[in-house]
């Protein structure tokens, strides 16, 4: 019992990471249909700078947090206005596979701009477990990751839904023809939801860092798990990122303990197949309807 | 001549919104079937129930004595029913011949292995294909455009390919989405003529026109939609004077020519 | 029948030619012949790229599983149950057409984003069980894997490429011929408009996972001929990064351009081998490949050569055949 208790508890840690990371992702595609296969390493540059400029430059952490979340979302912007925009005039599928071909780029050339070794990120309160009960435990930075999700979450929910900038997104995510004729500027909402979506990986990657070893592959499969949470959620459906998010974690927590550790990565992809089969759109996901 | 299509009570919702209400529909071979409707009457919907792209919530689709409402789009059309479509679905990229041998898709004998090996059947089909396409396309005028790609044609000319790849299908009922849709009046006049063509060879065909002269002029029965429901049926003449559909279509007071 | 153009004709003989006869003059060299033996490797890899996705608008993150479905099979089946190379390389293919069909499925749902993400997920799966089987020796691979003999004799690398060759040619020959038959045009009508397909009774799922088993099945034959060339096998090989490699070479060259996809492999292929001092940076090139060339020539690098070759043939004509009808294309035998 105290084992299957520790495992849930780890699962939310790691679910709270999934659901910040799918959000990203999902506010992307809910609002412009573009499903950035780069996020992950986003994630892996938010995290790195983070580095960087907290550990390596010492500087205060949350000077350190804004610097790399504002870099970050330069990087994604620039990207965006530079090469994913123009081939999404071309085809969205073209841009799915550019997007793929950007996360093989970022992965492999941050390692010219950061090297290739693994740094380790001091937990920022320290990384002695708290005791809840003798044998159950949790790492303060997961406290910390939890927190930081149920913030983000609330957040993104109120923009969403009670600013201006928030609803003309939903607005474009239903009908962007129709949003455009509403006066709806497209272009700047496609940036600002760029923006959110990337200071979004950011701030996960800086508060995650102190759990993994910090280097420039450690977005690949995290980003991957992400878009899969996203997906199995429904994709564009920010409860269904939620929802996705934290089963995968709970998966993956009890998996490797009750199951497998060496096929841990292996669920992920097994949860989705098996979502794929059973509910194609997604658990939280709408059926769309075809229109001829 | 007998009922060929026949829907029972058919309803389609989507969420809240109901479509198509319990509609009774009966089409006789050989005739020319016109629905006629105000926008969002249902009529499309209804057609998209018909050649299978959606499952009706309740009801009976019934073709030439086969049950369809749960077949997939393309047992339909193998059951020989083609469609075209409102907002004209073409393969833009390749050439109007190709288009029109795609829809010759069931027709043509070509199992892949053979296909890889290259036999003469292979060849004979391809052939035959190649030259059963090229009569649909002067059958419809539009031979001397055949090795143009599609999406370049002008718009009159797509509604009339996709009206040669359906019948590449060789179907015994055709259905029609507003194939005048976006016509001058001597491209529509010859439509009418095309139309009058098709079934004099024999296929019983099933339009939604919103052009009245067109449905009017060329169809044996006509059957009114408005709101996902029937609100008349019978011939043209009779439906010119039918106080519910000038109702539907101009509010109170209105006429029809 | 569909034309030819003499000036394809005309390509395709020079550059089977330089296949033929480049080999034998550095016959002697084995790092060339290796080289060689894989660019015809990547062709196979490359081209069934191109056609799942240039030609059926699916994407594929997990040709590199496929790829080592093939290899592991065949030479398990070799060095295990003492099965000759032929047969051994049959039921590999066989065995990869059988998963690709099943492991398609999710081709049939929704749309290439999930694809995407599904193969990627069957690449890692195949990778951990790779990694931890005992039955295919773990992480550090099977060694020791016999070369291919013909007559009792073991093939010299020479002899290998030209059997290499003889797949490439095989495999290039069956993408052609689907392509020009009317499971092509079928193919092409799915990736066009999956609703108009359908109306005209294509079984747009059944097709769909269709092309994606011989696609796969490609791939193995690939595995295979991969694993008996080095004699070494391990899991490093069949990873996503590979995945991403085949991607590249499918893309480059020109989708739903059989020459493109021959013209992508060999760049792509070839290239890790120009830039040998940057072999370091081989992936971030790649990256970098795919989107310069989607941005600025979504056509693929097959085009502008396309276009070079049309400016040269009206030179040609204009100066050989000034007076005469032009006759510049011939009817397919």
């Amino acid at each position: 019992m105290n084992i299957f208790l520790q495992c849930v508890i780890n699962g939310v840690a790691l679910g709270a990471v999934y659901t910040i990371m799918a959000l990203s992702y999902t506010i992307l595609f809910g609002t412009l249909r573009i499903a950035n296969f780069a996020q992950g390493d986003i994630y892996m540059i938010g995290m790195l700078l983070g580095f960087t400029f907290y550990v390596t430059a010492s500087m205060n952490f949350f000077v350190g947090l804004i610097l790399a979340i504002i870099i970050t979302v330069l990087v994604l912007l620039i990207i965006d206005r530079l090469i994913y925009r123009p081939i999404l005039r071309t085809s969205s599928m073209y841009l799915f596979i550019a997007t793929i071909g950007m996360a093989t780029f970022l992965r492999n050339a941050s390692q010219l701009v950061f090297g290739s070794e693994s740094y380790s990120f001091p937990h920022l309160l320290g990384s002695k477990p708290l005791q809840i009960t003798e044998e159950i435990s949790i790492v303060p930075q997961n406290l910390i990751i939890i927190g930081v999700c149920i913030v983000l979450v609330i957040v993104l929910f109120l923009f969403m839904r009670k600013t201006k900038t928030g609803l003309a997104m939903s607005a474009v995510s239903m009908n962007p023809f129709a949003a455009a004729l509403m006066g709806v500027n497209y272009s700047k909402i496609t940036t600002i939801t760029y923006a959110i979506s990337a200071a979004m990986a950011s701030i996960a990657g800086v508060f995650t860092a102190p759990m993994y070893n910090v280097n420039t592959t450690v977005g690949a499969s995290l980003g991957l798990k992400a878009l899969i949470a996203a997906v199995m959620g429904g994709f564009g459906n920010s409860v269904g990122a939620i929802v996705g998010g934290m089963i995968l974690g709970l998966v993956e927590a009890l998996g490797s303990t009750y199951i497998s550790s060496a096929y841990k990565d292996a669920f992920a992809f097994i949860l989705l197949l098996i979502i794929l089969f059973l509910r194609p759109q997604g658990i939280l996901g709408r059926k769309r309807i075809t229109k001829v | 001549m007998g009922t060929i299509l026949k829907t029972e009570a058919v309803t389609m919702q989507f969420g809240g919104l109901t479509a198509v209400d319990s509609v009774d529909l009966e089409i006789q071979e050989g005739e020319i079937h016109a629905l006629l409707g105000p926008n969002g009457a249902g009529k499309t919907t209804l057609f998209n129930v018909i050649s299978g792209i959606y499952i009706p919530t309740s009801g009976r689709v019934v073709f030439k004595g086969v049950e369809i409402n749960s077949k997939k789009s393309h047992e339909v059309a193998e059951l020989g029913i083609g469609r075209t479509f409102q907002n004209i679905l073409l393969f833009d990229d390749m050439t109007v011949c190709e288009n029109v041998m795609i829809g010759r898709h069931l027709k043509t004998k070509q199992p892949l292995v053979e296909s890889i090996f290259c036999t003469p059947r292979i060849r004979r089909e391809e052939k035959l294909s190649r030259s059963r396409s090229l009569e649909l396309l002067d059958f419809v005028n539009l031979a001397d455009e055949a090795e143009k790609k599609a999406g370049s044609l002008p718009y009159g000319k797509k509604r009339l390919l996709e009206i040669a790849r359906a019948l590449a299908l060789e179907p015994s009922m055709l259905l029609l989405d507003e194939p005048a849709a976006g016509m001058n009046l001597s491209e529509s006049v010859e439509l009418m003529e095309t139309i009058n063509k098709i079934k004099a060879s024999g296929v019983t065909i099933l339009i939604v026109e919103h052009n009245m002269r067109v449905a009017m002029g060329i169809s044996d029965v006509v059957t009114v939609l408005n709101h996902g429901q029937k609100i008349a049926e019978g011939v043209p003449a009779e439906i010119q004077h039918n106080q519910a559909v000038m109702e539907a279509y101009l509010g109170t007071g209105g006429t029809l020519q | 029948m569909k034309k030819v153009k003499l000036r394809t004709k005309i390509i395709i003989a020079i550059a089977l030619l330089l296949a033929i006869i480049v080999p034998l003059i550095t016959s002697k060299n084995r790092y060339y012949m290796d080289v060689f033996i894989m660019l015809g490797i990547y062709v196979i890899l490359g081209s069934a790229m191109n056609l799942l996705i240039g030609y059926t608008g699916q994407i594929s993150l997990g040709m590199a599983g496929f790829y080592g479905i093939g290899a592991y099979t065949a030479v398990l089946l070799v060095m295990k149950a003492n099965v000759p190379f032929l047969p051994a390389l049959i039921c590999a293919v066989i065995l990869c057409f059988v998963i690709g069909y099943f492991l398609g499925f999710p081709s049939t749902k929704l749309n290439f984003i999930f694809l995407g993400l599904s193969t990627a997920g069957l690449n890692t799966i195949i990778q951990l069980i790779i990694t931890n089987s005992k039955f295919t020796g773990g992480a550090s691979g099977i060694t020791g894997i016999p070369s291919v003999k013909l007559f009792g004799e073991p093939l010299t690398k020479l002899q290998y490429y030209y059997m290499v060759l003889v797949f490439v040619l095989i495999v290039l020959f069956i993408c052609y011929r689907i392509v020009n038959s009317k499971t092509g045009r079928a193919l092409m009508a799915i990736r066009g408009n999956p609703i108009a397909a359908s109306a005209v009774g294509i079984n747009v799922n059944r097709y769909k996972l269709l092309v994606f088993a011989i696609v796969s099945a490609m791939a193995g034959v690939a595995g295979v001929l991969y694993a008996f060339n080095i004699r070494y096998i391990q899991a490093e090989a069949f990873t996503t990064n590979m995945s991403f490699k085949i991607l590249t070479m499918g893309i480059i060259g020109g989708m739903g351009d059989l020459g493109g996809g021959v013209v992508g492999s060999l760049v792509a292929g070839a290239l890790p081998e120009f830039l040998r001092d940057l072999s370091k940076y081989q992936m971030t090139i790649y990256g970098l490949l795919i989107v310069l060339v989607l941005r600025f020539m979504p056509r693929g690098i097959i085009y502008p050569i396309h276009i070079g070759l049309d400016k040269l043939e009206a030179l040609f004509k204009k100066i050989f055949c000034k007076n005469k009808k032009s006759d510049n294309t011939v009817k397919e035998a």
